[in-house]
């Protein structure tokens, strides 16, 4: 025993400093009541050599700790500036600073390595450090689950219209493909709130097709600032597009501005564009006094040729005059926009021929009312035997409540049931005719059948007017309506449909075609000043939607009609005086009562 | 289970007090205030109308709800009685954080109303299954929210301590998209995956995303875990 006490003596007197705060920390673990007694001993034990030693080691830690803390200070800050400089010349400076952070980490580690080994040691060290690692695998876990869920993750779109997900054609379009589509995104961050909303639409709208088109469609995403190489193969020196491209066999691509990117219809015409090989032809009749494509003035028809350019079309004129009534044979769709001479017999004959051999017209009747010199073909023998006739008379809708009086305005009911016009039944959509050039239709149809379609090969109408409009013969006095009108509601589109090559019942059916026929009685329904008028270059707008949808149809490129125009800007309503009082009511008792209840448990648990 | 026993009875002390009162008389008060001020001429019949305002109001009426979850146990000394009894740690917290959730909720149903007045304003006209969506949303972010809520209420025994704390991380989950405009493509793409905004907009516009709801459940798990865990500390020594 005496032995062991000289020992432990022996020991006290060599214990540094650090040693006996190590000491003190491991009595902690003990308990305050057993430490104290020993603290004291040791206490009065401790020879001046012990206190300057305390002092020195105090400016160890000191240093030590300092050191530390400014190097993981500056390591840091160090790593917050390199992520945030990422690619620029200044990332130098920043591992300059992140080494020296490093070596003052190093420097204090070596300085003050005792202290670091004893705190190691220490029980509530070890415990929190278990923790901690306990703690970093739990985030690390945590990161990847929410990593795997925006992998593979499942969308429901609840709003009424579907307004966040594909339409059901899009979804056709990419069923059928039948070669691997890439789209490739070159997009910049920016600051300004509208580039960025727009950015994320463009992201959204592309996540979509790549979610739906697993196997088809892949996705690549460029950033402007790092990926020159691949931005100059692909030939694009601008950043914010999306490229759209076919699989490696044709290699055709497709280039959509921001703004176009941020449109459905525009990528999946983009889409269809570089992964089908042949493109229908429509042709836009001339030389009787016919809109032409190429004019771009307001009564010109340029907007539209391009909107059918979009989608795929190949757009030509035909001089009826000068081809000589000649169709040519890859005509697969005509286009007459008005006229306001009348056709020669044998023009209108080879018109009527080739529709009644399966070809597809699309009308827009000229007005003869208000044609000053009262030539305005009336395309009778055209439409001789399809059961539609265009109407001398001018329809005026005094109830349309537009900001530009009588113009007829079809929404609603006056809205048919029909491929056409199948995306324009689902929501509140309304489409405006001219006010002083829109002549009506007479259908010779058999009644309708509600809930049921008109029979194949009957005409049915698309669009018309409500009961309040009506036609006019003539407006050289009034507007207004006089007896002898036609009544509303007026048809102001319409179409029919008839199988070509029907074998008769028993004998073997050879090869069937489908003639097509679409009249609209407004014969500037697509001239540009129209389309900017109501459309701007705007895709939601009903009267694009339609005339696309017509050509679409006759076309047959049905994967094409019914992209809706979608829109999320909610209806605005104006709550009436006593809707406003009930909304106040309710809204001082929701904050009234609870107070009330505080009050009286308050008063009651006083009690 | 004793985690609903636990829930129950902090809830029924939450509204046996008028802490519970005073919070809610609050919150409808600002909000009814706001809802006055928005449908003061037009109003848009959206169901998005209020979602983001919801969503501003959660960050600065959590703090207050979640501060007194465990904080004040350990400024009144009652957190040791409470380990004593046969419950686990993790059974304190998750009940702790439930019984919060249980007042959000009511905040959440009160402002049903607004959506009420605008269905009936609309007569019938409005989009009402995003509604659900937009309160899966709230009811997320909620829980989120409130879990960082019970874990800086367990680090600390000081309840403002504890909610300015909360206010500031739950702001910074909240703003941390915004700082994406200094950085490149995937720091933005990093932030916006860690912002609470990006995940609970597509709520908002009526999108229900498994791979949102998975964020805010992991988002829950993990500062519940580290409540848990800081509970488990007081044992270290």
């Amino acid at each position: 025993m005496p032995d062991n006490k000289k020992r432990s003596e022996e020991e006290d007197i060599q214990e540094t400093p650090i040693d006996d705060a190590v000491d003190e920390a491991a009595h902690d673990d003990e308990g305050e009541d057993a430490e104290a007694p020993a603290a004291e001993q040791r206490e009065r034990r401790r020879d001046p050599r012990d206190l300057q030693r305390s002092d020195a080691s105090r400016k160890i830690a000191w240093i030590s700790n300092g050191l530390m803390i400014v190097g993981i200070l500056l390591l840091l800050g160090a790593v917050g500036v390199h992520i945030m400089l990422q690619g620029t010349a200044r990332v130098m400076w920043v591992r300059i600073v992140a080494g020296a952070a490093g070596g003052m980490f190093l420097g204090a580690m070596a300085v003050g390595y005792r202290d670091l080994i004893r705190w190691l040691k220490g029980r509530a060290t070890q415990e929190g450090l278990i923790s901690l690692a306990f703690t970093v695998a739990v985030l690390a876990i945590v990161v990847f689950g929410v990593y795997l869920g925006q992998r593979y993750s499942e969308q429901w779109d609840l709003t009424e219209d579907r307004i966040y997900s594909l339409s059901e054609k899009s979804l056709n379009v990419i069923e059928g493909l039948d070669q691997e589509v890439q789209i490739i995104t070159a997009l910049r961050s920016s600051s300004r709130a509208q580039q960025t909303q727009t950015i994320q639409r463009v992201r959204d709208l592309i996540a979509l097709y790549e979610d739906e088109g697993r196997g088809r469609i892949s996705v690549e995403n460029l950033n402007p600032d790092r990926h020159f190489e691949e931005m100059r193969e692909l030939g694009v020196d601008s950043s914010d597009v999306v490229i759209v491209k076919a699989g490696e066999g044709s290699g055709e691509s497709q280039t959509l501005q921001l703004f176009d990117a941020s449109s459905e219809q525009k990528i999946t015409s983009a889409i269809m564009s570089v992964s089908r090989d042949t493109k229908p032809t429509v042709y836009f009749v001339e030389g009787y006094g016919q809109y032409s494509i190429s004019e771009t003035g307001d009564l010109g028809l340029s907007t539209f040729k391009g909107m059918l350019e979009e989608d795929l079309y190949q757009v030509k004129s035909l001089n009826l005059v000068t081809e000589q009534g000649e169709i040519p044979d890859d005509a697969q769709v005509l286009v007459i926009a008005g006229g306001n001479q009348p056709f020669a017999e044998d023009h209108q004959r080879a018109i009527a021929d080739w529709v009644d051999g399966g070809g597809r017209l699309l009308l827009l009747a000229p007005n003869r009312v208000i044609d000053p010199e009262g030539d305005a073909p009336d395309f009778a023998a055209v439409l001789d035997g399809w059961g539609i006739h265009v109407r001398a008379d001018v329809v005026i809708d005094p109830e349309s409540g537009s900001f530009l009086s009588y113009v007829p305005i079809v929404s609603g009911s006056g809205i048919g049931d029909h491929p056409i016009t199948e995306p324009f039944r689902t929501r509140s959509a309304s489409i405006p005719f001219d006010p002083m050039m829109t002549c009506s239709l007479r259908v010779d149809a058999a009644p309708e059948v509600p809930g049921q379609p008109a029979p194949p090969g009957q005409p049915t109408w698309l669009l018309r007017t409500h009961n309040m409009a009506y036609g006019k013969a003539s407006i050289e006095t009034t507007a207004a309506q006089e007896p002898g009108d036609t009544p509303g509601p007026l048809t102001l589109a319409a179409c029919a449909s008839r199988t070509i090559g029907a074998a008769p019942m028993g004998e073997d059916e050879g090869p069937q075609e489908t003639a097509k026929v679409v009249v609209i009685g407004d014969e500037q329904f697509v001239a540009n000043g129209r389309i900017q008028l109501y459309g701007g270059v705007s895709e939601r707008t009903p009267c694009r939607a339609f005339a696309r949808n017509c050509i679409h149809w006759l076309a047959e490129s049905d994967d094409l009609i019914a992209i809706p125009p979608k829109s999320d800007t909610p209806e605005t309503i104006t709550p009436t005086k006593s809707q406003m009082a009930w909304s106040r009511l309710f809204t001082i008792l929701s904050a009234l009562i609870p107070l009330v209840i505080g009050t009286i448990i308050w008063f009651v648990r006083r009690g | 289970m004793r985690v609903f026993v636990i829930a129950g009875r902090e809830l029924k002390a939450l509204f046996l007090s008028p802490i519970a009162y005073i919070v809610l008389a609050l919150y409808f008060g600002i909000m009814g205030l706001v809802w006055l001020i928005v449908t003061a001429q037009q109003v848009q019949v959206e169901y998005r109308l209020m979602a983001h305002e919801l969503h501003v109001f959660a960050l600065f009426f959590i703090p207050a709800i979640s501060m007194r979850a465990l904080a004040d146990e350990r400024r009144t000394r009652t957190l040791e009685l409470l380990v004593t009894q046969p419950v686990r740690d993790w059974e304190i917290v998750v009940g702790k954080w439930l019984a919060c959730m249980g007042l959000y909720v009511v905040m959440l149903l009160g402002s049903l109303q607004f959506w009420a007045h605008l269905h009936v304003w609309s007569e019938g006209s409005m989009d009402d299954l995003p509604v659900l969506s937009a309160y899966l949303g709230l009811v997320l972010v909620g829980m989120m929210y409130l879990a960082i809520g019970t874990f800086f209420s367990s680090i600390t025994e000081n309840q403002v301590v504890a909610a300015l704390l909360t206010f500031t991380v739950i702001v910074a989950f909240y703003f941390v998209r915004a700082l994406g405009s200094v950085g490149t493509g995937e720091l933005q793409d990093i932030l916006m995956q860690v912002s609470t905004t990006y995940h609970f907009d597509e709520f908002a516009r009526g999108i229900v995303d498994t791979g949102h709801i998975v964020y805010f459940a992991l988002g829950t798990f993990l500062f519940l875990f580290m409540s848990v865990r800081t509970l488990e500390s007081r044992s270290w020594g």
